[in-house]
């Protein structure tokens, strides 16, 4: 069967190294074509050691001023960049509500949770949102490959956190709630937040306060498709 | 009496509205959905919300439609004022240009439809103020279309100045803008789909230009538009293979306009071999002509083949020929309207630009080069568009063309045998 791009519907033409060809190591599906791939930048080393911005290094100025608050014993990974093309596929993803466009990064998401032990709790969305879309786009994001736990409850707010400027978002109250029903959660040794974007670090480390304030004392760990 | 307001729209309803509406998404087969708006066929496989849900990817851009949904076809009523003498403007066309218009006013009352050939720069859209007057006499509406942004914003205010009187709107995805009911309406071929059976007479220009060419949506979005007895004249300078069959089978009626309105030729495109050099950087070939235009001062557009390129070119030439004033534009960018609006005033020397500026625009005495003419971005049509955006005023007939390449393709031979064909026909 014949493998079409979610982004242009162009049929993908995988290519192939020498030891896919000989059976040697699996050949992987991609749902996105090459062309389209290279619209994105992948986050590789070079990046904030905290929070994975690109070309910050050892560490962004971001982070440092959270440090300076008290946060110093988280840590982010993001798969991309949140570019020109980046925002175009968010436009199509949640504003139009695509939700086939999931599955674009599914496999590179997959090999960079593979480090993540669960469990894992996302940032989920507004109610108004969710009524709108009919979907979550973090559940649509990770939800096929890991097993997603919805213990945080978000909290009405007036305006969504896209919505504002830098200062707002780092202005934005707790709008996040542990949810004591998954209590049980709280023994693990590492919980891993998922969300679908990193901009200021805001709604993660909400999630983060909200970890610590319910009891957790282990290691917090964030990802995100984009930063 | 229904509102006018709504005549001819097509309506997405959450509630159904008794014999009127439609479910916006019908079954196929077990499998497939089509959807009403774009006729387009949808697998339920890959594009379901949730458990029997399903929506329409083809036409999101206009507000997702769900099974859940209906349309309602608002029948178009006309409601516009009679008009003894809507045209306004003064000018003379040539002798060819008036055949072309009297054949356009034929087909207009046969309601036929009808190709017009013309060469970049032979004034489209004079031709058509004797057809459009006739029809807006009629009390008809009309839809000036095109695939382009900023061929429509082009457009919009010489038909606005033309037609001072008659009620006119702009309409594309890439502003807010109020709908409200007009007899004239000018917008990309996308926003279509928001009429059913609106219109009596559909212009569309460029017609060959992506992205309508092979899109069977944008296709089916004119067709529904317009009513059931109609004008279509579409308007080319280079038409697909498309519109040559249908003329080859006698299936449409066309002319072929092969002069400038000013009479001159069209400027034929030169071409310099240059060798293979880092990518990121221009020949020396290139270089010493581009600063041969700095010293002349002669205003000039740069064509590259990509979004990046036209970025990372624009950087180089800051660095390598900082007296020169220049910037990027391409579709992506944010500023281009700004950008191209300052250029046309006749501020910056140069504009890096893309594909985006092939076709539609027109700015005075302009030197034109293409740098990658060989790139697989420039067939032989976008080609002779992007030569013929030189030479369009008559006192600067003689601008120049320029394309810039490592090798020499069919793409290139075929535009410079074109131009050279039509200029002595």
């Amino acid at each position: 069967m014949r493998n079409y791009c979610v982004l242009c519907q162009e049929a993908i033409v995988p290519q192939l190294t020498m030891l896919q060809i000989l059976g040697i190591s699996k050949v992987q599906n991609s749902s996105m074509c090459c062309r389209c791939r290279q619209e994105f930048y992948f986050i590789g080393d070079k990046c904030c050691q905290v929070c994975g911005k690109m070309d910050m290094q050892p560490i962004c100025s971001d982070c440092e001023k959270w440090q300076q608050q008290g946060y110093n014993d988280y840590k982010h990974q993001a798969l991309c960049v949140y570019n020109e093309s980046m925002h175009d596929y968010f436009k199509r993803y949640k504003r139009y509500g695509d939700f086939s466009l999931r599955k674009a990064f599914q496999m590179d998401l997959r090999k960079m949770l593979v480090d993540y032990p669960e469990p894992f709790i996302f940032i989920p969305s507004s109610q108004e949102h969710l009524q709108q879309r009919q979907f979550d786009p973090t559940v649509g994001l990770f939800g096929d490959l890991i097993n997603l736990t919805p213990a945080f409850i978000k909290m009405p707010t007036k305006v969504a956190q896209a919505q504002k400027n830098r200062q707002q978002r780092l202005a934005t109250p707790q709008f996040l709630q542990f949810d004591h029903q998954y209590n049980a959660l709280l023994t693990a040794k590492q919980i891993t937040i998922v969300d679908d974007i990193y901009t200021t670090g805001r709604t993660i480390l909400h999630a983060y306060d909200c970890l610590r304030a319910a009891g957790f004392t282990g290691v917090i760990r964030s990802c995100s498709l984009a930063r | 009496m229904q509102n006018k307001e709504l005549s001819g729209r097509l309506l997405v309803l959450r509630q159904p509205l008794v014999n009127r509406s439609v479910p916006a998404l019908t079954e196929i087969d077990e499998n497939t959905l089509l959807c009403q708006r774009c006729q387009m066929s949808i697998a339920k496989k890959i594009y379901y919300l949730g458990s029997n849900t399903f929506y329409c990817p083809h036409c999101l851009f206009l507000g997702r439609l769900t099974n859940k949904d209906y349309l309602w076809a608002v029948p178009e009523i006309n409601a516009f004022p009679k008009q003894s003498a809507p045209l306004v403007w003064q000018g003379k066309l040539t002798t060819q240009q008036q055949i072309v218009a009297q054949k356009l006013c034929l087909a207009e009352q046969n309601n036929q439809d009808y190709l017009v050939w013309a060469v970049t720069g032979s004034g489209k859209t004079e031709m058509l103020f004797l057809v459009l007057e006739q029809a807006i006499k009629k009390q008809k509406r009309i839809a000036l279309v095109a695939p382009r942004v900023d061929v429509c914003t082009e457009l919009y205010p010489r038909l606005q100045q033309a037609f001072a009187q008659v009620s006119i709107q702009l309409l594309h995805g890439q502003g807010a803008h109020d709908y409200h009911y007009t007899q004239l309406l000018v917008c990309t071929v996308h926003q279509l789909l928001k009429f059913r059976q609106a219109f009596d007479v559909l212009i569309l220009d460029e017609c060959d230009s992506y992205p309508y060419a092979n899109n069977v949506l944008l296709h089916r979005a004119v067709e529904q538009a317009v009513k059931s007895t109609h004008t279509i004249i579409y308007l080319s300078a280079t038409p697909s293979s498309e519109y040559q069959q249908l003329i080859h089978k006698n299936k449409l009626a066309y002319s072929i306009l092969n002069r400038r309105f000013h009479g001159k030729d069209l400027p034929v495109p030169h071409f310099y071999l240059c060798s293979k050099k880092n990518k990121h950087q221009l020949p020396v070939k290139l270089v010493s002509r581009l600063q041969n235009l700095v010293t002349t001062k002669q205003r000039f557009l740069l064509f590259v083949d990509r979004i990046l390129q036209a970025e990372q070119i624009s950087q180089f030439l800051q660095k390598k020929l900082p007296q020169l004033e220049q910037t990027f534009v391409h579709s992506k960018d944010p500023k281009r309207q700004q950008k191209v609006a300052a250029f046309r005033k006749g501020q910056r020397q140069a504009l890096v630009t893309t594909t985006v500026l092939e076709r539609g625009v027109t700015f005075k005495n302009i030197d034109v080069i293409v740098w990658q003419a060989d790139s697989q971005r420039f067939d032989s049509q976008s080609l002779i568009q992007i030569a013929g955006r030189a030479g369009r005023s008559s006192e600067f007939s003689d601008n120049k063309v320029s394309f810039y390449a490592t090798t020499y393709n069919k793409a290139i031979d075929q535009a410079i045998k074109t131009i050279k064909k039509l200029n002595h026909a």
